[in-house]
């Protein structure tokens, strides 16, 4: 089965995205899926970062360009709260068909 | 013990990139950590820094030079100090030997802060516990000289009080934050908010203008446009360009200038990528620290600015202002800093989106006047991070070339007021006190500014908890029938 590609986007790529995606990579571990790949990427790169991309888990779910990309998106703001994330890796597992 | 000290001590000196893995390490297993994830913790620190360290090696000599070529070629023209971004700052602060200690001053405060009902926000965005570490290692060199006794305390007392402001700014400004984002039960609790103080008045004055509300502006339309422009490869490659010209290179210098700064412009972020890698464990932990203190009480999460980065006219304004810094800092006498790493000056955009509300126009009249106080705080604080990377042996400054500083110093224009009323220990007295003057105005002015646009704010977004006046003592005479309702 090929490697699932998850990106994470914030204004740097720099810290909320790693923040976020450390959180995402180890919940996915924990629950025995090793086949993915989560990346913090720059919010400004985003347009390139999707073509090599299956989902987008956006921390500014409100954003118009989200929804303009190639690739489905959910709301990621829950990994960094705390409050939430469950629904966060469900909605991970249906879309990737996982 | 004076030897176990002498150890302590002879270790830190073989330099962070070595010290602060081991620290890692240790905080991590206090932190209940398994053994491995806490060693690979502490080794991804180590890369991280020494990642940091290679590339300043590279960046410093490249930009100084051409900072050099242009100051004498242009009369008039004063470099001192190269804007290398907030992830080379941001490095040189955790190398302060007291950076960790902050994390715990500032759980405690919020938490303390959270039982007495005095805000409402738990802030748990651990990254920017840095902009703390800056202000705590700055106010001990600024108060050291004079008073060296009272150095260490007062760092401490400043970063205390800023992380008070903090999330007495995350509460003042959170229906803003939703009616931009619409995501419920969130604030921003970044530092760089402060600088509304300020501004709200600044923005009273500019929203007298007439007509201003008249002009139509389409943010997303004009972001598409300017598509590839906005990445940071691109935009380093214009500046190394720019650069390259103004120093007066020839073809082959160029050239070569526009690859080297498009490479520094794009590393910078992907290395510090590394750092926050590093520390997310320790994130995390203090996180679950926190809300585990709170189960159930009814506080919204307090989170970094880039829940912001959605929103369009941030961008536009970020770029549409960079070549207005590159000029400013050309034309201004007192500036003495080359933008480079940091000219999206995102810290400044950002703030001023919350307080415009995205409207683009009053974006930029506000950012523009900003770029002033932007530049003179990354001037002031230049020899201030200098001095802090030489002394911790964080970064390697080659004599010669002049400083290092960062021009997004988050909350610029509320520091620069602070630190000049702190320099009244060191006997600059009347500057002080216009400072203290200006202070006491802006946060006189900013409770009873900030009900108003918080007010305005839940009146178009129905409110975050479906209350469309959350301050109805704010509220205008001829609104509060329709609030009765």
């Amino acid at each position: 089965m090929p490697v699932k590609r998850i990106i994470v986007a914030c204004g740097s790529g720099v810290a909320t995205s790693n923040v976020a995606a450390e959180k995402l990579r180890n919940l996915l571990r924990e629950q025995g899926y090793h086949n993915v790949e989560v990346r913090a990427v720059d919010i400004k790169s985003l347009e390139a970062e999707a073509k090599v991309a299956d989902l987008l888990v956006s921390i500014t779910p409100y954003a118009i360009r989200d929804k303009e990309l190639p690739i489905p998106s959910i709301n990621g703001i829950p990994l960094l709260t705390g409050v939430g994330t469950s629904d966060v890796i469900k909605q991970v597992k249906d879309i990737l068909k996982l | 013990m004076q030897a176990a000290l002498e150890a302590i001590r002879s270790f830190l000196d073989y330099g962070p990139n070595v010290a602060l893995p081991v620290i890692m390490f240790l905080l991590c297993l206090v932190l209940g950590m398994r053994v491995g994830k806490a060693i690979g913790a502490g080794l991804m620190l180590g890369v991280a820094f020494t990642g940091i360290f290679v590339l300043f090696d590279f960046a410093f000599p490249i930009l100084g030079k051409a900072g050099q070529a242009m100051v004498q070629r242009i009369p008039g023209l004063r470099f001192e100090a190269y804007d290398l971004g907030w992830t080379v700052a941001s490095v040189i602060s955790w190398a302060w030997p007291y950076a960790f200690l902050m994390f715990p001053l500032q759980i405690t405060i919020n938490i303390v802060m959270l039982a007495l009902g005095w805000t409402k926000c738990l802030n748990v965005d651990m990254w920017n516990v840095w902009h703390k570490a800056t202000l705590g290692a700055f106010v001990s060199a600024l108060v050291g000289q004079s008073l060296p006794g009272l150095a260490l305390p007062l760092g401490f007392l400043v970063a205390g009080i800023w992380v008070v402001l903090e999330l007495i700014s995350a509460d003042h400004t959170r229906e803003q934050v939703y009616n931009l984002t619409r995501i419920p039960g969130i604030a921003v609790s970044h530092n760089m908010l402060l600088d509304i103080m300020w501004m709200a008045p600044v923005l009273d004055l500019i929203e007298k203008i007439p007509g201003l509300d008249k002009i139509k502006t389409s943010p997303a339309d004009l972001r598409r446009r300017i598509g590839v422009f906005g990445e940071n490869y691109v935009i380093g490659a214009i500046l190394g360009l720019i650069f390259g010209v103004l120093a007066g290179y020839d073809f082959k210098g160029i050239a070569t200038l526009i690859i080297q700064c498009a490479a520094i412009v794009t590393l910078f972020p992907l290395l510090a990528g590394l750092f926050a890698r590093a520390l997310a464990p320790v994130a995390e932990g203090a996180q679950e620290f926190m809300q585990k203190r709170f189960p159930g009480r009814s506080f919204y999460i307090g989170l970094d600015w880039p829940v912001l980065a959605g929103i369009d006219s941030l961008w536009v304004t970020g770029i549409l202002i960079a070549p207005l810094i590159l000029l400013f800092a050309i034309i201004l006498p007192f500036n003495n800093t080359l933008p480079f790493g940091s000219i999206i000056a995102v810290s400044l955009v950002a703030t001023v989106t919350v307080l415009t509300q995205g409207d683009l126009v009053k974006s930029l009249l506000l950012s523009i006047i900003g770029i002033p106080v932007y530049l003179g705080a990354a001037t002031y604080f230049a020899p201030y991070l200098t001095n802090l990377a030489v002394a911790t042996g964080a970064i390697q400054v080659p004599e010669g070339y002049g400083m290092v500083t960062w021009l997004e110093t988050n909350a610029a224009g509320m520091r620069l007021l602070v630190f000049s009323v702190l320099d009244m220990l060191n006997g600059h007295v009347l500057a002080g006190l216009i400072a203290l003057v200006i202070l006491a105005f802006c946060v006189w002015y900013y409770f009873p500014a900030m009900k108003r646009r918080e007010n305005a704010a839940a009146q178009q977004s129905g409110g975050i908890s479906g209350n469309p006046l959350p301050y109805p003592e704010a509220a205008p005479k001829a609104a509060k029938p329709a609030a009765a309702d």
